[in-house]
């Protein structure tokens, strides 16, 4: 006797029906990779599943000049198969190439992830980074920011007669690099830094930095405009300074596992040096300042 | 639920729960024993199946999900007891010891080399990224692999 019956509906109006009928047993997947082992280990008892995967406008990708639109149902292993998507997100390449192993990336989707609201995600920082809008389907579409979205760990905004349909991510600017780096000792980071700088001729005119994994949702950290107007030449060194203030600003930090709260804001320092050098040596190349 | 979908070239229809997972209508239904149930969350490898070319964990994947679709297993990947080249070249190149991680390990590697017949080391490292192997060492299995590169380039070049 199976623990559930599935459904394959079409189109997003039969989703929603479904998910009327029985809310808090109906569960909708894509790869289920993130589903299915919480299933397994008993964590969520759904009696009904509902594939999404029959939604011919999830599994769609569109450019407009305002950004790219990308479907509940894309894998990775499809975006990462995308030149035009990684030429505008180069940093979204960098980081999905590591997610989980290939087996997760062949099933899994960004949108799932977000969904899921696993706090260990750099799918949900650099979206975070990037300003990612959700767009939502219910009673009527709406949409959210990824940092309203996501609202503590894996407690997204979004109600049981509602799914998300895509994520908008708004292009870069044309003067904006960005960098990422993670730690991990499993399959999932402990720390993630994305930053992402916008220059105005040879000198960093701003940046932003978001830090992942640490606390229940990712982390927009201010502060950091003494780093404002320096010189791509000297920003580097500045960096050590700044990487103090990233590991202080750092708000709540999950309480979990071997790593210390100490020692993971100061991963977070750490990896903010490595993921703000990336952007600044990429800005330096492409501006001919000399390394 | 009755469940039809291609395995190793052949189309079956299996009679099964809806929320069988992949690897036990395999194991259980099909006698296709190679994928192996070793970490059973999705971390090993050792279960991994291709299912449209593509490598997927068997432990957490639904079967209901490959309706109509080409699984392959490490069973189908002899011609008539004759190895295939990626095969033979982990024999020669001890790429095995126990041989528990072997078939999940073959058919990442396959799906690779699918995709790209003349992967790099790195390439490799990277699809081998959640395989785990406690016997090997994984430096005899990457052999295996750079040989059968190897033997591509060489085909290319003669061609």
């Amino acid at each position: 006797m199976s623990q559930f019956t599935i459904a394959s509906p079409t189109d997003v109006g039969g989703v929603l029906n479904l998910l009327q009928e029985e809310p808090e047993d109906t569960f909708v997947y894509a790869g289920g990779t993130e589903l299915m082992a919480a299933v397994k280990e008993g964590m969520l008892q759904p009696r009904f599943l509902v594939d999404l995967k029959r939604l011919p406008t999830l599994k769609e990708v569109t450019f407009t000049e305002a950004g790219a639109r990308v479907g509940a149902t894309v894998t990775y292993r499809h975006l990462l198969g995308m030149t035009d998507l990684l030429s505008r997100f180069p940093i979204l390449g960098q980081v999905m190439r590591q997610v989980g192993n290939v087996r997760v990336r062949t099933s899994g989707t960004p949108v799932g992830n977000i969904c899921f609201g696993e706090p260990h995600s750099d799918v949900a920082t650099v979206l975070s980074l990037l300003g990612c809008e959700v767009t939502i389907a219910g009673e009527s579409v709406r949409r959210a920011t990824l940092d309203d979205f996501i609202v503590d760990a894996f407690e997204t905004d979004l109600g049981p007669q509602e799914i998300v349909t895509d994520i908008c991510i708004p292009a870069l600017g044309p003067n904006v690099r960005c960098g990422y780096a993670t730690f991990r000792m499993t399959e999932r980071p402990a720390v993630a830094v994305a930053a992402a700088v916008e220059t105005d001729g040879d000198s960093l005119k701003s940046i932003e930095v978001v830090v992942g994994a640490i606390g229940p949702k990712p982390q927009r950290i201010d502060g950091l405009s003494a780093l404002h107007g320096t010189s791509l030449a000297d920003a580097g060194a500045r960096l050590e300074e700044a990487a103090y203030q990233v590991a202080s600003s750092v708000g709540e930090v999950l309480d979990e596992g071997e790593l210390s709260e100490e020692y993971r804001r100061h991963l977070s320092g750490h990896l903010f040096i490595q993921a703000a050098q990336q952007a600044i040596t990429q800005a330096r190349r492409e501006l001919g300042v000399p390394q | 639920m009755m469940l039809d979908f291609d395995v190793n070239g052949d189309r079956v229809s299996v009679d099964c729960a809806q929320d069988a997972m992949l690897i036990d209508v395999l194991r259980e239904d099909l006698g296709l024993t190679g994928a192996k149930r070793s970490c059973d969350m999705q971390i090993c490898g050792a279960c991994t199946v291709l299912v449209d070319d593509e490598p997927v964990s068997s432990c957490t994947t639904l079967a209901y999900d490959v309706a109509q679709k080409s699984v392959e297993t490490i069973e189908g990947m002899d011609e008539g007891g004759v190895l295939s080249e990626l095969q033979q070249r982990f024999l020669d190149a001890g790429a095995l010891q126990c041989g528990f991680c072997t078939p999940g390990i073959v058919m990442t590697v396959e799906s690779l080399l699918r995709e790209n017949p003349r992967p790099t080391r790195e390439d490799v490292v990277h699809q081998l990224d959640g395989s785990l192997c406690r016997c090997t060492g994984y430096v005899s299995i990457i052999e295996a692999v750079s040989q059968v590169a190897r033997a591509s380039a060489n085909k290319e070049s003669k061609d």
